[in-house]
Order: C-alpha cells, then sequence, then structure tokens
C-alpha cells in the first residue's frame, strides 16, 4: 500500500537493546571513549554515568605535600594511563571532580591500585569519596616513616575486601612489626631496632600473617625445631589454598 | 545429558519453524529451560516445538552461529569485571560479522542478532556481538559515535559547553 511504501524500515536505536546488553558494551570502554560518548546525546551521557567502567590493569592516588609539610595540597589520580588534572584541595575543586567522576561511572575495578603518600594526614574523608564504588582487588601502599603505618591502616580501612601489598622501609620494632595485619606482599627493607637479627618467632609470626614475605638485609637464626616450626606453619598456610 | 541426534523445532515470531538439534540448542538458555519445563523424558523424540520471539530471518543467523561454536565448553564461562578486551574475536565470527555489511541495513541485523542472543540467553554470541559494536565505536569522535549509533545531538550548546568542561578534567 501507499501508506507501505511511505513508511521508513522501523530503525532500531541502541536504546531498545538489553540492558545486559549496555552494560557489557560499557565495560568494554576505554576512559577516552565514554568522554566522548558523553558528548553524543543526553541518553548516552546518562548510561555513560549509570554504568560499571569494567576493570583497569592500574590506578593510582598520589597525595603531593610540597615540602613535605602539613598537609597534602593536591591529589593526582589515574586509571591506567589516563591521567587526572592535579585536584587542588580546595572544597570547590574537590566537589567539582567527584561531580565529573560521578558522571563518568558508577562503579570500576583494579586489578591493582597503587596509593602514595608523603607524610602523615590524608584528606580521608575525600579519598573515601573519589574512590566510592571502586574495587580494588591488590592494594598496594609504600610506607616510608613509621607514622605513615596509621596512614595506611586507614587506607586500607576504605577497602576492606582488597588485598594489601605494603612496601615497609621504615626503622620499625619488631612488636610493631609483628602488630601490623594480614597482608597478601609484606615487602620489608627497613631497620629494626635489634638489629640484623629477626628471633625465629618473630619470623614464624610473619610468614602464618603474610601470604608472601620479603625480608631484606636482615637474618633469621634458627635451630633445628625453629626450622621444624616454620615447615609446619608454611604447609598449614599452602593447605589453606 | 544431551543426545547429538535429539532434534527440538523451533516455532519463530513469524510463523516459520526450524527443526535443528539439540547440539546446538545447548547454548541457548532459554531453550534449554523450555525443553527442562516440558518434563519429558530426555529420550522422548520428537520434543515439542518451542516457541522463540525471534524471527525467522535473525534465527537463520543465530543458528549459523550455534553450528560453528556447536563444540565450544558449557557452561560458558561466567565472565567478571576484568573482560574488557575487544580485540579478540574469533576470525569465523569477524567474517560472519562482516557479511552483513553487503547487506543494506548492517546495524539493524546487527542489533537484531544482539536483542535474540539476549532473548534466547546465548552468552557467547551475546559477547561476541558486544565486541564488535565496541570496536565500532572505539576511538570514534563524536560525530562518528553518532553516526555509527544512528543519534541525534539533543544537547543543548549550553550544556555541550558544560560537558566539554567538566570533560578536560581528564589531561590526555
Amino acid at each position: 500500500s501507499l501508506l507501505f511504501l511511505f513508511n521508513p524500515i522501523p530503525r532500531m536505536d541502541i536504546f531498545s537493546l538489553p540492558d545486559v546488553f549496555h552494560r557489557k558494551l560499557m565495560k568494554t570502554m576505554e576512559i577516552k571513549d565514554r568522554l566522548t560518548l558523553r558528548l553524543t546525546c543526553r541518553a548516552l551521557e546518562k548510561l555513560v554515568a549509570d554504568t560499571h567502567a569494567g576493570e583497569f590493569g592500574g590506578g593510582a592516588i598520589l597525595l603531593n605535600y610540597p615540602a613535605f609539610k602539613g598537609g597534602p595540597k593536591s591529589i593526582e589520580f589515574l586509571i591506567d594511563e589516563v591521567k587526572f588534572k592535579k585536584i587542588e584541595l580546595s572544597d570547590d575543586r574537590l566537589e567539582e571532580f567527584i561531580k565529573f567522576r560521578r558522571r563518568l561511572f558508577n562503579g570500576v575495578t583494579f586489578w591493582k591500585m597503587h596509593a602514595s603518600y608523603f607524610g602523615y594526614v590524608i584528606p580521608l574523608e575525600f579519598v573515601r569519596q573519589l574512590t566510592d564504588k571502586f574495587t580494588v582487588k591488590y592494594l598496594r601502599i609504600p610506607i616510608n616513616e613509621e607514622a605513615g603505618i596509621e596512614t595506611a591502616l586507614q587506607l586500607m580501612s576504605i577497602f576492606p575486601d582488597s588485598k594489601y601489598m605494603l612496601d615497609l622501609g621504615v626503622a620499625l620494632n619488631l612488636t610493631k612489626l609483628m602488630a601490623l595485619p594480614s597482608t597478601y606482599k609484606l615487602f620489608f627493607y627497613g631497620y629494626t631496632e635489634e638489629k640484623m637479627q629477626i628471633p625465629a618467632d618473630v619470623f614464624c609470626r610473619l610468614i602464618a600473617t603474610h601470604e608472601h614475605l620479603t625480608i631484606l638485609h636482615r637474618c633469621v637464626i634458627v635451630s633445628r625445631d625453629d626450622f621444624k616450626r616454620i615447615v609446619q606453619v608454611s604447609l598449614n598456610d599452602i593447605s589453606r589454598y | 545429558r544431551i543426545y547429538p541426534l535429539m532434534r527440538v523445532t523451533l516455532t519463530t515470531s513469524d510463523g516459520a519453524s526450524v527443526t535443528v538439534s539439540r547440539q546446538l540448542t545447548k547454548h541457548s538458555g532459554f531453550i534449554e529451560k523450555a525443553i527442562t519445563d516440558m518434563a519429558v523424558d530426555d529420550n522422548a523424540v520428537p520434543l515439542s516445538a518451542v516457541a522463540v520471539d525471534v524471527d525467522d530471518a535473525t534465527l537463520k543467523l543465530v543458528i549459523e552461529w550455534l553450528t560453528e561454536h556447536r563444540d565450544d565448553a558449557l557452561p560458558y564461562p561466567e565472565k567478571t569485571d576484568e573482560e574488557r578486551r575487544a580485540d579478540d574475536i574469533p576470525a569465523w565470527d569477524q567474517a560472519f560479522v562482516q557479511k552483513w555489511d553487503t547487506k543494506e541495513d548492517q546495524q539493524q541485523t546487527l542489533y537484531a542478532v544482539i536483542t535474540a542472543a539476549d532473548k534466547l540467553d546465548i552468552k557467547g554470541l551475546l559477547d561476541m556481538t558486544c565486541k564488535t559494536l565496541a570496536n565500532k565505536i572505539n576511538g570514534k569522535t563524536v560525530e562518528e559515535m553518532r553516526e555509527i549509533l544512528q543519534l541525534e545531538c539533543d544537547f543543548t550548546e549550553e550544556e555541550l559547553a558544560e560537558i566539554r568542561k567538566e570533560n578536560a578534567w581528564c589531561e590526555n
């Protein structure tokens, strides 16, 4: 009929596709593509904001402390190679960035997140907001000052389900070394007040607490019984996996 | 257990019917559930027809894809967040999709297959079509994306300027 002739072929649009497809598609997009998609039309801008960004290999939160005094002056945030502008720690700029971040994705997963800082104070609430809906499989934190352990613990509390990798380059007494929470990887290259030696008891405790343990420049002197215990602890540990 | 010779008849949304091997339909969560719901003995041959909400032309494409993938492992591996690669589409699948390029409305065919993959719960096909569309838009400009996805810009100039300003947070 004439009516048929004048009716165009019904055009399927991307929004007629199932939600599961939208979510899947958006997880394959790079950050740069999400930025571009935001500019196409209102509906896609909303889809970008309402979807998970998928998993990225690495992310980083770098707190910058000019002159290493006082609180941080700015924060840098990276997703893989994508670098965001330094966020000056004034209320307006923080709010602006958080608003932007919430329009860019509603969640993201990092295989590994590197959190670096110099100093004792971190803007914890901001980091909490920035990383809201982030899943971090491995959180790596370098610690260069003893007081930094507290900061690291605060950062770890933001990601309770992550596995932690601590690079510990500080002078630490053995009591504090043993008090560290369980980690996936503890790399200790600092000093202990007890000079070069780590007692077998402490070593045993450490290997029971940390899945991977690297200790540089220290020695552990063990008796035959100590050695048996260490092997036993390792075997018990293996049986958990 | 799936019997290779067992066949099932599918009736399409436009009234056609096609009989296929259970070796193919085992990849469709929807059809397998329909057969299970019939509560028939697995040895019963033939099975009752299963109605699918997919038109005949699209179903033929789906069956062509299933035939190639009939030996794929099941259950289909659950993809988690780490599945963001789009550059690993098998060569046969790429050629399969390329064929549609000669058709008048290639995008419509792709969208129809995506919808069918979702309705029939064929995870591998849904993944492949998702990656195909992702590859079409990755790295494109705003105008190119609008053209590929057949979108009209409904932003005002002020709104566009605001989004560009927000996007400037990203340095590269």
